[in-house]
C-alpha cells in the first residue's frame, strides 16, 4: 500500500513559545520554549509514540499539532496542505478529519452537559441531519466504545474515569477523522483500566483506519501500542525510530537512561540490564542551556556538546538522532 | 443486563436537582424564602387592601373623619400642646382597613402606603437585579472570553465605575438626573418614572457581577473542555453559550438574591434622600422620610417601613447564602465590602 508512506501529518522546524510576566514584573518579560524546533512526520495508518518526561512539551505540542494553539515558528502541514496560519474558522472544515483526546477525562467533558449531549456535539457542527439520526449516531459511538446506548443521559461525574475517557473517545470518533492526537489518554486511570483503553484505541484504530499521535511519559504502554517512536527531551525530538528499535537499541544518552528505567521482569540474568540513572533535574524551558540541551546531565557529554547543537540527524533511514556522539549499532 | 440496554434512555438527576434537594434540606434557607414570599405576596396585593379599605394612599385627606367604635375620630388632630400650632396624625387604630398604622402627616393611610411602597422597593430592586445580572453577565463573558484589547477596555471601564463608592455614585447619577429625566434618542424617561432609580442602581452594581464572573470565565476558557469544544469546531458564540454559560449559571442565581438585598437597601437609601422615587409614589425610603418628622409623636410611621426593610434584607441574605450553599459550595462570591 502506498497510502502508508504518504505523510499525513508533518512539521518542519516547529516552535512555541510562550511568553510570561511584562515588562514591568519583576524579571521582565521572559520566554518559555516549550516547543523548538520539531521536525515530525505521521504516515497514513501508523501510530507515533511521543515519549518523554512531564514538563518536556509534550502536550503543548500535541495542542500545537490540532492547532489549539498558534504556531509561533515553522510549519504544520496537513495532507501536504499548510495549515500553520489559518484562522479558526478556516481549520473547521479540517476538524472533521483531525481530532484529539485529551489526558483528564474528568476535565475534558463540561460537568453540565449529558454525555450524549456531549458526543452529539461535533455532529451537530459539523451538519449531520435530523435529531432522531444524531440520537442513532450517538447511541452506535457508544457501543462502538464500550459504553451502554443508556448512558446517553447521564453526566459526566456520574461515570468512573474509564468510562469517562470512553465518552471522550466516543466524541473524537464521532466524525470519522483520519489522525487522533491522543494526549496521555490514560494516564489519568488506574493501571487495571489503562489496558482496557489501550485496547479500545487499538481495536479503533484497526475498524476505523485511524492514524494515531499517542502521547504518553509511560514507556511500557507506548511501547505497545507505537509502530514509531520519538522521544522528546525539554522541547525537542532527541530521537526517532521504528518502535522495537529505539527500545532494543536506543542511540541517544537520554533514551537509553529513559528505556532503561522502564521496570520488566526479569529474564536475563541479574545484571545483565544495566539502569543508567541521570543526575541533576530537568533545565527550565525559560533558559534552555547552549549546545545540546541534554549536557548538563549527560554522561558522556564533551566540550563540544556545551558550545555545538547537534542536530537531528537520519543516520539509517528512519532512525534519527541528534547527538554529537550517539551510540550506533 | 439485557433488557436495560434495551430500556429507553433514563433520565438521572443533573446536577441542578441534586442541589435544590440541598437546598430544601436547608431549614433557614427554606424559612427565610417563606417570609420573603409572604412579604412579595403582601405588597402585590396593595391595590386590593387599598380599595377594600377605601382609601387613597396618594391623596391628602387632612380633614377626613373616621368611625372608630361609632365615634368620630379626626385624622389629623389638632395639636393641644404649647401654642397649640400644627397637626398630629391618628395614630394606629389596630383595625385592618381603617388606618390600622395610623396616618401620615398628609392624613394617609400608612398600612396602604406601606403596601404600595414594597411594591416599588420590590420592583426597582427585582428590575434593577436583572438590569445588573444582564449587562455584568455580557461584561463579564464578552472581557473574559475574548481576552486582549477587548478585556482591557472593558475591565478598565468597569474598574472606573468601581473606583467609585458605590453611594457617591448613586447619589450623583441622581441628582443629576432626577430633574429632567433623560432623553437619549429615542429612549426618553420622565424625571418621576421608576425606571431613573432601576437604571442608576443597575448601573452602579454591575462592577460586582461582571468582575467575578469575568474570572470565572477567564478560567473556564482554558479548561480541557472549552480547548475540546474549539478542538471539534465549534464556533464562538455556541462555546459561551453552551459551555461556558451553564457553568457560570450557579454564580448567577446566588447572585440574585443577595444583589436584590443589596438593591433594596439602595433603593430605600435613595428615597429616603428624595432622589428615588417620587412624591406621591411611595417606597420604604420615602416612608422613612415622612415619618422623620414624626419620630416623637407616631414613631411607627417611620419604624414599620424600616423594620420591613431589615426583614426583607435579612431574608434574602439568609436565603442567598444557603442557595450558594446548595449550588456552589466552593464560591467565594460575597457581596458587598463596605
Amino acid at each position: 500500500m502506498t497510502d502508508t508512506d504518504r505523510p499525513i501529518l508533518e512539521t518542519r522546524s516547529l516552535a512555541k513559545r510562550f511568553s510570561i510576566g511584562t515588562r514591568f514584573s519583576a524579571e521582565g518579560r521572559r520566554t518559555v520554549h516549550a516547543v523548538d524546533n520539531v521536525s515530525l512526520t505521521v504516515r497514513h495508518g501508523e501510530t507515533v509514540g511521543l515519549v518523554g518526561e512531564s514538563g518536556c512539551g509534550k502536550s503543548t505540542l500535541a495542542r500545537c499539532l490540532v492547532r489549539l494553539y498558534d504556531i509561533t515558528d515553522g510549519k504544520l502541514l496537513f495532507e501536504g496542505d499548510d495549515i500553520t496560519s489559518k484562522s479558526l474558522s478556516e481549520l473547521r472544515p479540517l476538524r472533521r478529519r483531525l481530532q484529539m483526546v485529551f489526558q483528564d477525562p474528568s476535565a475534558s467533558l463540561n460537568p453540565r452537559r449529558r454525555v450524549g449531549d456531549l458526543v452529539a456535539e461535533p455532529l451537530r457542527i459539523h451538519g449531520k441531519v435530523s435529531a432522531r439520526e444524531i440520537t442513532a449516531r450517538v447511541a452506535e459511538l457508544f457501543e462502538l466504545v464500550g459504553l451502554l446506548p443508556d448512558h446517553m443521559m447521564r453526566y459526566p461525574h456520574e461515570f468512573s474515569g474509564g468510562q469517562r475517557q470512553r465518552v471522550g473517545i466516543a466524541r473524537a470518533i464521532a466524525l470519522n477523522p483520519d489522525l487522533v492526537v491522543l494526549d496521555e489518554p490514560v494516564s489519568a486511570l488506574d493501571v487495571s483500566v489503562q489496558a482496557q483503553i489501550v485496547n479500545l484505541l487499538a481495536d479503533l484504530q484497526e475498524k476505523l483506519k485511524l492514524t494515531y499521535v499517542f502521547i504518553a511519559h509511560d514507556l511500557s504502554v507506548v511501547r505497545q501500542v507505537s509502530t514509531r517512536i520519538a522521544v522528546m527531551y525539554l522541547g525537542s525530538i532527541v530521537e526517532e525510530g521504528p518502535a522495537e528499535e529505539v527500545f532494543a537499541t536506543p542511540a541517544h544518552t537520554y533514551s537509553q537512561a529513559l528505556i532503561s528505567a522502564v521496570p520488566i521482569v526479569e529474564t536475563t540474568p541479574a545484571g545483565a540490564r544495566k539502569r543508567i540513572i541521570l543526575t541533576g533535574d530537568v533545565p527550565s524551558p525559560l533558559k534552555p542551556p547552549s549546545g545540546c540541551r541534554f549536557h548538563p546531565r549527560c554522561p558522556i557529554a564533551a566540550d563540544r556538546c556545551r558550545s555545538e547543537r547537534p542536530e537531528l540527524k537520519e543516520y539509517r533511514p528512519g532512525r534519527k538522532v541528534a547527538c554529537h556522539s550517539p551510540t550506533l549499532t | 443486563m439485557s433488557s436495560q440496554v434495551a430500556a429507553m434512555p433514563r433520565k438521572t438527576r443533573g446536577p441542578w436537582a441534586v442541589a435544590f434537594a440541598k437546598l430544601a434540606t436547608d431549614r433557614a434557607a427554606m424559612a427565610s424564602l417563606a417570609v420573603f414570599l409572604i412579604i412579595v405576596l403582601a405588597c402585590f396585593s396593595a391595590p386590593l387592601y387599598a380599595k377594600w379599605a377605601g382609601t387613597d394612599p396618594f391623596a391628602s385627606t387632612l380633614d377626613a373623619v373616621i368611625q372608630i367604635d361609632g365615634a368620630d375620630v379626626p385624622v389629623m388632630e389638632q395639636s393641644t400642646e404649647g401654642l397649640g400650632l400644627g397637626y398630629t396624625p391618628i395614630g394606629p387604630t389596630w383595625r385592618l382597613g381603617n388606618y390600622f398604622l395610623g396616618a401620615d402627616s398628609q392624613g394617609r393611610d400608612v398600612m396602604a402606603r406601606l403596601l404600595y411602597g414594597g411594591l416599588n422597593s420590590l420592583l426597582i430592586a427585582g428590575a434593577a437585579t436583572i438590569f445588573t445580572l444582564i449587562f455584568g453577565t455580557l461584561a463579564g463573558l464578552i472581557a473574559g472570553y475574548f481576552g486582549g484589547i477587548t478585556d482591557t477596555v472593558l475591565s478598565r471601564l468597569l474598574d472606573v465605575l468601581w473606583a467609585f463608592p458605590i453611594y457617591l455614585l448613586a447619589i450623583s447619577l441622581s441628582i443629576v438626573t432626577i430633574a429632567q429625566g433623560i432623553a437619549i434618542g429615542p429612549i426618553e424617561i420622565q424625571s418621576g418614572s421608576l425606571w431613573l432609580p432601576i437604571i442608576i442602581i443597575g448601573i452602579v452594581y454591575i462592577p460586582y457581577v461582571a468582575r467575578p464572573i469575568r474570572g470565572q470565565v477567564l478560567a473556564l476558557r482554558h479548561s480541557e473542555f472549552v480547548l475540546a469544544a474549539i478542538n471539534l469546531g465549534v464556533p464562538g458564540w455556541r462555546i459561551l453559550w453552551r459551555d461556558i454559560l451553564p457553568n457560570i449559571t450557579t454564580t448567577l442565581i446566588v447572585f440574585v438574591p443577595l444583589m436584590m438585598a443589596l438593591n433594596m437597601l439602595t433603593e430605600s437609601a435613595l428615597s429616603f434622600l428624595s432622589i428615588g422615587v417620587q412624591p406621591p409614589a411611595a417606597s420604604w425610603g420615602t416612608i422613612i422620610q415622612d415619618g422623620q418628622a414624626l419620630l416623637y409623636t407616631r414613631p411607627l410611621v417611620a419604624l414599620v417601613p424600616g423594620l420591613a426593610i431589615a426583614v426583607s434584607v435579612m431574608a434574602l441574605n439568609v436565603f442567598g447564602d444557603g442557595l450558594r450553599d446548595a449550588l456552589d459550595p466552593r464560591s467565594k462570591v460575597r457581596l458587598g465590602r463596605d
